[in-house]
Parts: structure tokens; sequence; C-alpha cells
């Protein structure tokens, strides 16, 4: 029976293992970063094909601009585009060794599970499944080149979206005639020195207040 | 272990048996609202509302400075109050306690310049000012909870003489711990970039929680619904904690960049080196009483990151309470639900 029972466990480590490689694709958290409705473009970039449009390399409007400009714009794209598929392709393989490891720990431990077939046992099961699946996961998502390489991920993805809206911007600037950069913040050099002077206004009659109440006890 | 291809049949069916059951009972609690204690505006800023609960009837009001409650920002308050029998605000009003909620609100792209100073020294100061004046006492007791406790010390330590006692639940102190994943992710995140993008989603953050377990919190708990299968009031708690667990608001850029800056990246409450509005926030001033409670199997916020603060602040009159369970269950468990709210208004009792 022992035979048996690890062949069966090997079986369903292997389910378990294609269940959790299903997984894998399926959006990461942070991919849920969006633009805001007004400038609601196709949704975020998750192949390097959508990158490229994400700079505008794709787009029908030739970017404004000049051409040294538009050049360094695509250097821009090529690179970042490709850094963030090795960045994908390492995350990937982050991914793997979580689905190795989960199913190993899990065939070393299924056999101490109930030896019968029955609604229990599947349960006690699937509950062994998920302690190993976050055990694997938190042993490796708690690794300094995991947290590194997620990160440099959402940074670069965050670069194409800012750099995306930047391109959208520019091609509708001249349809909406916005106020230019420099009117727009003309106003700050006398809005900033007030807030802060109110901050510390504030601040003061905080402090004074205190006083004064210590004074009267 | 192996079973026969009938066995394996019968298993089946009862799979599919218990699924619909478990269908049929979660489209039964569908409607199910949150919230069950009566309240009160009393209070308005922006986006911000100061609730008042009203007294319990035939509660004697204990002796005891009014009570207010500041939650986090990445969630709404409603978890406090969810329903009667999982309710921390109705168990401090039934322990004759006067309790006040802030409800931050859900900013929008026109919140995305607010900072943590309008945030601490604004908003939750205006807050207290109004609870002192209604109340015409000087101070009252401040319960932070989570990222709101957090913000509970740095009001606290700026301005000690409106808070008699603090009560921290769930509350990061230390950022850096070793089990600390938040901040492991976040530690090298580019928040002035991601700032410019805007407002961070609260998808994002509901993915980001439940990401840092992601096979218990996003699979395990559905299959759970199917053994045993739940009865209609299970169903419904069920119902009101998903759709609170979904409910993350949009999160202000501006404030939001300061936060994971100065408190994941660089650790600065437990260095002192935080400052609003041109004022440190110094961990020694806080010198009143402080009951600091937290969950052992705590996945968001690591005891570690909790009980550091014991290190740090000047109070003499220090409790620290764990409690066995994990974040969210410190508001809702079966564990929590009797012994939070009774050790917190006992605790209070004891002091004035």
């Amino acid at each position: 029976m022992l035979g048996d029972d690890q062949l069966f466990c090997g079986r369903l480590a292997g389910e378990f293992d294609r269940w959790l490689r299903a997984l894998a694709p399926v959006t990461p958290w942070w991919q849920t970063l969006q633009t805001p409705p007004f400038m609601e473009s196709p949704s975020w970039p998750t192949q390097p094909s959508d990158l490229g449009c994400a700079l505008g390399a794709d787009v029908t409007a030739p970017a404004p601009g000049t051409q040294n400009e538009v050049l360094e714009t695509g250097q821009r794209a090529s690179d970042l585009m490709k850094r963030w598929s090795q960045l994908q392709a390492q995350l990937t393989t982050h991914w793997m060794t979580i689905v190795r490891n989960a199913g190993e720990r899990f065939v070393t431990r299924a056999a101490t599970v109930l030896p019968a077939v029955e609604v229990t046992t599947a349960f006690a099961l699937y509950e062994l499944w998920i302690e190993c699946a976050e055990q694997a996961y938190a042993a490796t998502v708690h690794t300094d080149d995991f947290c590194r390489t997620q990160a440099e991920l959402i940074n670069i993805t965050t670069t194409l979206l800012l750099e995306r809206r930047r391109r959208q911007a520019e091609v509708f600037a001249p349809v909406a005639d916005p106020a230019t950069r420099s009117e727009r913040e003309r106003p700050w050099p006398d809005i900033a020195p007030m807030r802060s002077e109110s901050r510390r206004g504030s601040a003061r009659r905080t402090t004074r207040g205190r006083r004064q109440k210590g004074k009267t006890r | 272990m192996s079973g026969s291809p009938g066995d394996l049949a019968a298993l089946w069916l009862e799979f599919n048996r218990r699924a619909a059951a478990a269908a049929t009972r979660l489209h039964e609690a569908s409607s199910a609202a949150g919230g069950c204690s009566l309240k009160s505006e009393v209070w308005r800023q922006g986006k911000v509302v100061l609730y008042r609960y009203l007294p319990l009837p035939f509660i004697q009001p204990a002796r005891a400075k009014p009570v207010l409650i500041c939650f986090a920002l990445v969630n709404r308050p409603y978890i406090l109050d969810l329903q009667t029998d999982r309710s921390l605000i109705r168990r401090l009003l039934a322990a004759g306690l006067e309790v006040y909620l802030i409800d931050w609100g859900r900013p929008d792209e026109a919140d995305r310049d607010v900072e943590l100073y309008d945030y601490i020294e604004g908003y939750l100061g205006g807050c207290v000012r109004h609870v002192l004046e209604a109340n015409a006492c000087g101070e009252l007791n401040l319960i932070g909870v989570c990222q709101g406790g957090t913000f509970s010390l740095c009001y606290c330590a700026l301005n000690p003489e409106h808070v008699a006692n603090l009560v921290t639940m769930v509350t990061p102190v230390d950022f850096h711990t070793p089990d600390n994943l938040i901040s492991k992710w976040a530690r090298h995140l580019d928040m002035d970039a991601i700032g410019r993008a805007g407002n961070i989603p609260g998808a994002l953050l509901t993915g980001l929680f439940a990401s840092l377990a992601p096979f218990r919190l996003m699979h395990q708990k559905y299959v759970k619904l199917l053994n045993p299968v739940p009865d209609v009031s299970e169903a419904e708690t069920f119902v009101r904690m998903e759709r609170w667990i979904f409910d993350s608001p949009d999160q202000v850029a501006a404030a939001t960049t300061q936060f994971v800056q100065w408190f994941y990246q660089q650790n600065r409450l437990i260095h002192g080196t935080v400052e609003l509005g041109g004022r440190r926030v110094n961990l020694q001033q806080i010198r009143q009483p402080v009951l600091n409670i937290y969950a052992r199997r705590d996945h968001i916020v690591p005891p570690s990151a909790v009980t550091a603060l014991r290190h740090y602040i000047g109070s003499r009159d220090y409790t620290e309470e764990m409690v066995d369970t994990g974040h969210i269950g410190l508001y809702v468990s079966r564990a929590a639900r009797e012994h939070v709210p009774a050790r917190i208004a006992s605790w209070l009792r004891n002091r004035g």
C-alpha cells in the first residue's frame, strides 16, 4: 500500500502543481494600477508589444518633438522593454521555484494523511496542500532577490505609465490648449510660502496654547 | 489512500452537492448589510466625517473620558461595527463608554496633494478638538487601529496634553523587523514616481494584502465554505466580510508616498525623524498610559513590529496584550470579540 500511497500523493501533487502553474500568469497585485478615467487608455501593459504602444512607438500620430527627442524616447522605450522582459522572466523563475518547492513539501507530508478516500480526507489533503504552498511561497517572496525584482518591475511599469501619459498629453495638448507649465506654476511661488506659514502658524498656536495651559496649571 | 472509481464518483457528487448548497446560501445572504449601531455625524471637514455613536439604552455611562477611534486609511472603518455579535464599538458602548469614530472617507483625485500632516494634525486634530469641546473636557482616550495607530502615536507625541490614555491595536512601530513582508516589498519602490502617477487605487491594496498569503486568502477561504456548508447567519457574516475586504478606498498620492517613504522605507518613527508641520515626532513624549494590543498570527503587521513600541515610548504605564488570532481576526474573530473590548473597557475604567 505504501507504493500506492506514494503514487497517489505524486499524482495529487501533479494536479496541484498544474493548478499552481495555472495561477502564475494571473494578474499580480500591482498590475491593478491604472490611469485615471479621463485619460483612460488600453489596459496596463503586460506584453513587450504593449510597452511599445505605451511609449508611442506604434501610435499612428507622429510624436511631437525634435527628431533627437523621438530617437531618445525610442531608445529609452527599447531599454525599458528589454529590462521589463528580463524581470518578468526572473519572476517566472521565482514562481517555478515556489511550485517545485510546494510539490516536494506536499509529497513528503501527504503520506501521513488518513488512508481513505472520503470527503474529510480530501479536505485534509487540500488544507495540507495550501499549507505547503504558503510555506513555499513565503520562502521565496521574502528573499531579497524577489523583493528587488518585483519592486523594479513596478518601478519600470510606473515609468512607462507616466511616459504614456506624457505622450498622450503632448498629442492632445494642442487641441485642448491648456495652460502652459510656466502659466500653471506661476502662482506657486506665492502659494507655497503661504502654505508653510499657515502650518508654522498652526504649530505656533498649538505650542502657545500648551504653554498657557501649563501656566494655568 | 487509492480509491475505487465508485468512491471517487461519490466524492465528486458530494462536492457538487455542497457547492450548490453553499452557492444558494451565499445568494440568500447577498443583501446582508454591514453596520449595526446607531450613530450621528457630528463633525465634517472635506471628505472626513466624525461620528458619535448613540449610547445603548439602559446602559449606565462609565466614569471614563470619551473614546475616539482612529482607523487606518487603507480600509473602511465599519469593520469595527460589522454586526451585533462582531462589533468592537457595540461592546465599548455596552461598557458605558462614549464612542466617536473617524471615517476618512473616499479620497479622489482632488485630494491627491493631502499630506500626512493634514491627516494627523488637520483631520485627526480637528476631531480631537471637537470631541473635547463637545464633552467640555481637556483630555480624551484615543484608540488607534493599524495605520490609524501609527497616526495616533504621532498625534499623541505632538499633542500629549489632549490624550489621557492611548490604546494601539495591531499598530506598526518598527517597520524593519525581519518578518514584515510589506516592508520588504516596499523597500525598493520608487515612491516619487508612483506618487506622480496619482492616487493609489484601492484595488491595488486589496491585491497587495491578498498577495501576502495568496493561497489561504484567495482560494482556501472559499473552499472552506464547502466544509461544512455555512448556515444563513454564517453566510451573511461571510458576505459582510468579503464586502469589507474588497472595499479599500483609493489612497491619496501625497500621503501614501510620505507614509511608505518615511515609515516603510526609512523607518523614521523609531528614529524620531518623522516631521509634521516643522515639529519632530518623538515617541519619548508619550508619557500617558498605553495599552498595546497585537495579534499573534498577524501576517500584515507582525507582532515584532508592534511590540517594539515598548522600547521607544516614555510611558511608565505600558501594557501589552497578545491575542491568538490574525490581523482582521482581532476585530471580528470569536477569540477577540469578547476579550478585546472587555480588556479595553476595563483598562480605561481603571485609569479614569
